[in-house]
């Protein structure tokens, strides 16, 4: 009997607690469009999957009459459950208790579950959902963040971790997201930034708004802090799941090996690419009509599109694509394309996907606005990511591929495994036009019609030099390949690549131009 | 139609030109880089880029937005190298802005607690 009772009192208090800010404070949190933190791991979890910890700590505040309020759960929700059959581990902000602001036990419950998900070798996923810092726990809810980023640093390339932003993420709070691998916003929901719209008009007097400081669209495409954008949470919680289709575990872990699908018929390799060198084409039909299913999931879609980056399944095992876009800004290399790149190939890296690299760019970005911004810098990160990884790199030259921008899309001299060519590659030093100005200037400028010189001696370096057989002569690539045998050389050189084992030289870290 | 603009380097670009593409439904257009006109679509960010303007010295611009709080001189003053102009106050501090060139001050374009953003024209040195 008595037992009985005390289980009738854990009842009781569960439902009390489970309410978080209680019957009003959803109403509101739902009225602004938004699902409650339990809602949230919910519909992301499997049914019934949820296990939760922590949820009768209270906070410990005891300053500004502090001591007399409740806070349930203080504000988060930590737990596992299960993606996929799968175990993660996951904490939600609950915005309705206390604006889901950081105190400390609020950030203890966070750090308990990040320690877990490190322990146990399992992905953490992150929904923030908070006011900022808890002002009343002064100094203490700064601890807070900071143990937080110190764990993010600290999982960082161990198991992969997922931040979704549900809501406002401002000031110190930013920076957990920033540190974790994937980003995702919603349109109109999340709102990311260092100092709100309130500082910057009464301290710099510019007005802007809060979704045009750091809204949903300014992170996907201007910022580039995110790398999934969805219209609504529904559509966001389908990306975090179809995300870790492609993700392992941890580090010492292969991602989830599926059973082989061919391509879909309706993505023709051998026609996508055009003739002429100048005309664009869409390079993620080149990857479609690779991979299985022609299902591709393409990481920072919107942002620095030159550069395509994502995961595609081959013959079932992950794989993660950088490509050259020559449908935007002609596939060159700039600033932000090269921190794209760069931090995706260091990701596949630390977490053992192979990665396919597919070259057709004109080199890098000229312009005054590039060379300040530091593109000498920035596009150091893609040979220094390239050089570094250790995981099997293979790459497809499908078009151009000069100078620069030919070394930095992992060539053969950067340890790449495996170099295709298709007979389109062109690899040379720079463009025929370019290259012929150079080398036959004599002849041009002393020739009786020297624009017609010029075309002739452009047409004998593209005839001599713009096809892949100079470097095959050498052996700075493999093989020259005919476009529909891609698929078939991948899946060798995965293959081949499985035992993969090369050591580097011992080091602490190295240090990469950031 | 191909518009070619000038940069102040001298190397020419040609930018905003509408020209047929092979992709059917996508406006394309021609990205010059190096000797080769490539056709493709351009990024908000590169159509929306700066081009380079030297500094010119005798234009003083905010370096900081911030407010005016005092301002020390009058139009037409003859002043020497680093002599101190007016207050720009930003983020709590108080900022003395100073005359870059020897010279007469030929326009201020600010008032006494007026808040200016950032490159904005302050004074004019003749």
């Amino acid at each position: 009997m008595a037992i009985n009772k005390k289980i009738l009192e854990l009842k009781k208090r569960r439902e009390q607690v489970l309410l978080g800010g209680g019957e009003q404070a959803i109403q509101k949190q739902n009225a602004m469009g938004k699902l409650t933190a339990r809602e949230r791991i919910m519909a992301l979890l499997d049914k019934e999957s949820f296990n939760e910890y922590d949820l009768f700590v209270e906070h410990d505040a005891r300053d500004f009459d502090m001591e007399k309020k409740t806070l349930h759960g203080d504000g988060v929700i930590i737990g596992t459950g299960t993606i996929h059959g799968k175990p993660v581990c996951i904490f939600a902000q609950d915005f309705t208790v206390a604006g889901g602001s950081l105190g400390s036990m609020h950030a203890r419950k966070i750090t308990k579950i990040m320690d877990h998900s490190l322990k146990m070798r399992m992905p953490l996923i992150g929904i923030n959902d908070s006011g900022g810092a808890r002002i009343q726990e002064g100094v203490n809810s700064l601890a807070g963040y900071g143990e937080i980023f110190f764990r993010n640093t600290l999982a960082s390339g161990v198991i992969p971790q997922i931040s979704v932003i549900l809501g406002p993420c401002a000031g110190g709070a930013v920076y957990s997201p920033a540190l974790t691998d994937f980003v995702f916003v919603v349109d109109k929901i999340s709102k990311m930034f260092i100092t709100g719209p309130e500082v910057i008009k009464t301290v710099l007097g510019e007005e802007i708004s809060m979704e045009e400081l750091g809204g949903a669209r300014v992170h996907a495409e201007i910022t580039g802090n995110a790398h999934f954008f969805a219209l609504s949470e529904d559509e966001c919680f389908q990306q975090i799941k179809k995300l870790l289709t492609f993700l392992p575990w941890s580090n010492t872990e292969k991602s989830i090996d599926v059973p082989a699908r061919p391509p879909k018929k309706s993505f023709k390799i051998t026609s996508i690419v055009p003739e002429d060198a100048r005309q664009p084409y869409d390079v993620r039909d080149v990857v479609r009509s690779i991979v299985d299913d022609s299902d591709f999931l393409e990481v920072q879609e919107l942002w620095a599109a030159n550069m395509v980056i994502g995961f595609g399944k081959i013959n079932g095992g992950t794989v993660g694509f950088v490509c050259n876009q020559p449908l935007v800004l002609a596939g060159v290399l700039d600033v932000d394309s090269s921190d794209k790149a760069a931090r995706f190939i260091r990701f596949c890296d630390a977490f053992n996907i192979p990665i396919v690299t597919l070259v057709d760019l004109p080199g890098y970005l000229p312009g005054v606005d590039q060379e300040h911004a530091g593109v000498i810098r920035h596009g150091a990160k893609i040979l220094y990511s390239y050089s570094e990884a250790t995981v099997p790199k293979i790459t497809v030259i499908i078009r151009k591929a000069y100078g620069g921008g030919y070394i930095a899309m992992n060539s053969r001299h950067l340890r790449a495994d495996f170099v295709f060519a298709w007979p389109s590659a062109e690899i040379a030093v720079m463009g025929p036009e370019g290259a012929a100005n150079i080398i036959f200037k004599k002849e041009i400028t002393t020739a009786a019609d020297p624009e017609k010189m010029r075309k002739q001696k452009v047409e004998e370096y593209k005839e001599k030099f713009a096809n892949p057989y100079v470097a095959a002569a050498k052996g700075y690539i493999d093989s020259v390949i005919e476009p529909a045998e891609t698929r078939t050389m991948l899946i060798h050189a995965i293959d081949v690549s499985l035992r993969k084992d090369i050591s580097m030289p011992r080091k602490k870290h190295g240090i990469p131009p950031f | 139609m191909v518009t070619t603009k000038k940069t102040k380097s001298g190397t020419a670009s040609k930018v905003d030109v509408k020209s047929p593409c092979e992709l059917g439904s996508i406006d394309c257009k021609v990205l010059q880089i190096g000797e080769t006109e490539y056709r493709t679509t351009l990024t908000k960010k590169f159509e929306n880029r700066k081009f380079y303007k030297p500094a010119d010295p005798k234009m003083i611009l905010s370096y900081i937005p911030g407010t005016i709080l005092k301002i020390f001189v009058k139009e037409g003053k003859k002043m020497e190298e680093g002599e101190a102009i007016l207050i720009l106050e930003a983020m709590k501090m108080r900022n003395i802005v100073t005359i870059p060139v020897a010279g007469k001050l030929k326009k201020i374009y600010v008032k006494e607690g007026e808040t200016i953003p950032k490159n904005f024209l302050i004074a004019e040195v003749e």
